[in-house]
């Protein structure tokens, strides 16, 4: 099936990339995400002239631990649900766990990097991308290990009597100085710089990437997106397991106004972050 | 001030004399006197001073006339507001109240010239706080003054005139932080600047009254110095968090700034992921700055060739597909091989 042939019989087409499982996995990641964040930042830039006042609007030291200790709470959700997730996908075989469709780091990655340099420089052809980009990648491990990293420290801090009757009273001072740093790298980078860059500031992606709210993306955009993956699931024959009529109905236009709000959202706690740390940095 | 025969007078009531007026100079002095004690009873400064204490103690230039200097070598400064007694939580005493052993003379008033004003001061706020003196007794500022008057008594940390009203248990965050930085903290500054990086302080300064300052686990008045382990350190720690053990108290709560005086796993920790975020976020800005141009300039640059190609890609894909179902592999309309695919080389 080739991607003209449907086209020429009037129907859009879409390329399904993210089952419901995903989107709702993605929906804790995202308000777990803004909760902890907007929570945790005054605290740690206490001496920001933002701090005391974006405090007293969630409730003051008290509200914004209840807040941030129910956040942590979804984070864990959503970490169990993946961890959960894939240890089904490997021990059900559902596919293979190296290989171009994975989002476990491999070969191409390396000298997809390479490649994107070269292209930077003029120097060569933009490279064609499986199913996740390097930076995709990237964004899901980083992730991955620092809730790991994070989420820990800040349970072994909720619940510090508990901690302390089996670990040195002193790993509350490891585990205050790991998380108040890898939290911010989180933000800072992970957040900011890699993920709403690539989901919300690339041209292509611009205002927000719909195709986690929707689950799909026309085909177009997705064949320019990931030739390399469309090129070998046309030559396996394996496309029609991806592709699909767009869906209509009323859903398309919920995913829709959960873009929209997301992205104000998103937009709101960047500015709020950058007001805390930047401000004191200047000022 | 005037007298009855309608002349200005200084403070010691002699007017322009007259010499024949001797006995009108009494009267005037006696008049003043009495216009003295009428006015301070209406209370111009203060309805306590029925003792006249601030006749010269009100005036805020008033100094000590003896040669004793304070710590910066200026003259002791002896003046008392009367306002901010008015608002304190001694308001309605008179200064007798405390000032005990006091003369009416003027200039040295302690009846006991020999005893340290300092040792007088304290056992003044004896007279009412005897549990407070008992307990002041047992702790390191106490052996510190007896030993060689260099402890702090009760006025270092309080002040003398314009002690706050505060109830015990409901100090607000705000005077819990005062507390910290202008009593403790004026003598023990690294202890509250250490202090200041870790839990309690933090929610303290952001108005979290039930946070621990300084006199919630080292006391009021017994001042105890705390050691990870002790049983007492236990106890301190377990006002607040009742399932604490000794474990709990190996938590270092004094730290410098780059955790010098911690554990070294701290440092290890402190020193990796700072510079994992400052690599991470400087290889971060500046990926993202490098992608976000290259993509922005070739949406931009390559519109009608971008859109073009893409259909082109996808027609030389089928085409592929085609002739090799029919076995062709390689066909004289082919001729997309030769042009390099999705290639804006040369596009800086």
């Amino acid at each position: 099936m080739a991607a003209g042939t449907d086209a020429r019989e009037g129907v859009r087409l879409v390329y399904r990339r993210f089952s419901a499982f995903h989107r709702f996995n993605h929906y804790l990641v995202m308000i777990s995400f803004f909760g902890l964040v907007l929570t945790g930042i005054p605290l740690k830039f206490k001496d920001s002239l933002w701090a005391e006042f974006f405090m007293g609007l969630i409730g003051g030291v008290e509200g914004a631990g209840f807040i941030h200790r129910t956040m942590a709470v979804f984070n864990f959700a959503y970490f169990f649900l993946e961890m959960g997730y894939m240890a089904w996908y490997v021990a059900a075989r559902k596919g293979p766990i190296f290989g171009p469709d994975s989002i476990v780091p491999g070969k191409k990655d390396w000298q997809d990097i390479k490649g994107m340099f070269r292209w930077f420089l003029g120097r060569g052809p933009k490279p064609r991308f499986n199913r996740f980009t390097y930076w995709e990648k990237f964004d899901f491990w980083a992730l991955l290990a620092g809730t790991f990293l994070i989420g820990g420290t800040g349970l072994m801090m909720w619940f510090p009597e508990f901690t302390t009757s089996f670990l040195p009273g002193v790993s509350l001072n490891v585990a205050l100085v790991l998380h108040s740093n890898e939290a911010f790298l989180a933000t800072g980078v992970i957040f900011i710089f890699v993920h709403f860059f690539s989901a919300h500031g690339r041209p292509e992606s611009f205002p927000a990437d719909e195709v986690i709210f929707s689950g799909s993306l026309p085909l177009d955009h997705y064949i320019a997106d990931r030739p390399a993956e469309y090129e070998n699931r046309l030559r396996a024959g394996t496309l029609d397991q991806v592709v699909r009529p767009a869906p209509t109905g009323p859903m398309t236009r919920v995913n829709s106004w959960l873009m929209v709000i997301f992205s104000v959202v998103a937009l709101f706690a960047a500015t709020y972050t950058m007001l805390l740390v930047v401000w004191p940095l200047l000022f | 001030m005037q007298s009855n025969t309608g002349e200005k007078m200084n403070r010691t009531g002699v007017g322009t004399p007259r010499p024949r007026r001797r006995i009108a100079r009494v009267a005037a002095s006696a008049s003043f006197l009495a216009v003295l004690m009428l006015g301070l009873f209406v209370g111009v400064a203060s309805a306590q001073d029925v003792e006249g204490c601030l006749i010269c103690h009100g005036d805020p230039n008033f100094t000590d006339p003896t040669p004793a200097e304070d710590q910066q070598g200026a003259d002791l400064s002896l003046y008392v507001d009367s306002e901010q007694f008015l608002n304190s939580v001694h308001n309605g005493l008179k200064c007798s109240d405390c000032h005990e052993g006091f003369l009416l003379t003027i200039p040295n008033h302690q009846l006991d010239m020999d005893k340290d004003f300092r040792q007088v001061a304290i056992e003044a706020c004896e007279g009412c706080h005897q549990e407070a003196f008992q307990k002041y007794q047992t702790s390191d500022h106490a052996q510190r003054f007896y030993e060689d008057q260099a402890g702090p008594i009760c006025i270092s940390c309080h002040g003398s005139h314009a002690i706050r009203r505060v109830n015990l248990g409901e100090e607000s965050a705000d005077f819990k932080m005062s507390m910290a930085r202008d009593s403790c903290g004026q003598c023990h500054v690294n202890k509250f600047e250490q202090a200041s990086h870790e839990f309690h302080f933090k929610a303290l300064s952001l108005g979290y009254e039930r946070a621990a300052t300084c006199f919630d686990c080292h006391g009021f008045h017994d001042n105890l110095a705390l050691t990870s382990g002790e049983p007492e350190t236990v106890e301190a720690c377990r006002q607040c968090h009742p399932g604490a053990n000794k474990g709990f108290t190996y938590f270092q709560m004094h730290l410098e700034e780059g955790f010098q005086n911690a554990w070294w796993g701290v440092r290890v920790v402190y020193y990796f992921f700072s510079t994992l975020l400052v690599v991470v976020l400087v290889t971060g800005i500046a990926y993202t700055t490098v992608h976000f141009q290259k993509e922005t300039r070739t949406i931009l640059g390559v519109f009608g060739r971008g859109a073009g190609r893409l259909f082109g890609f996808i027609r030389h894909l089928e085409e592929e597909s085609v002739r090799e179902r029919e076995g062709r592999p390689n066909g004289p309309e082919d001729q997309s091989k030769d042009e390099p695919e999705d290639d804006d080389r040369g596009m800086l």
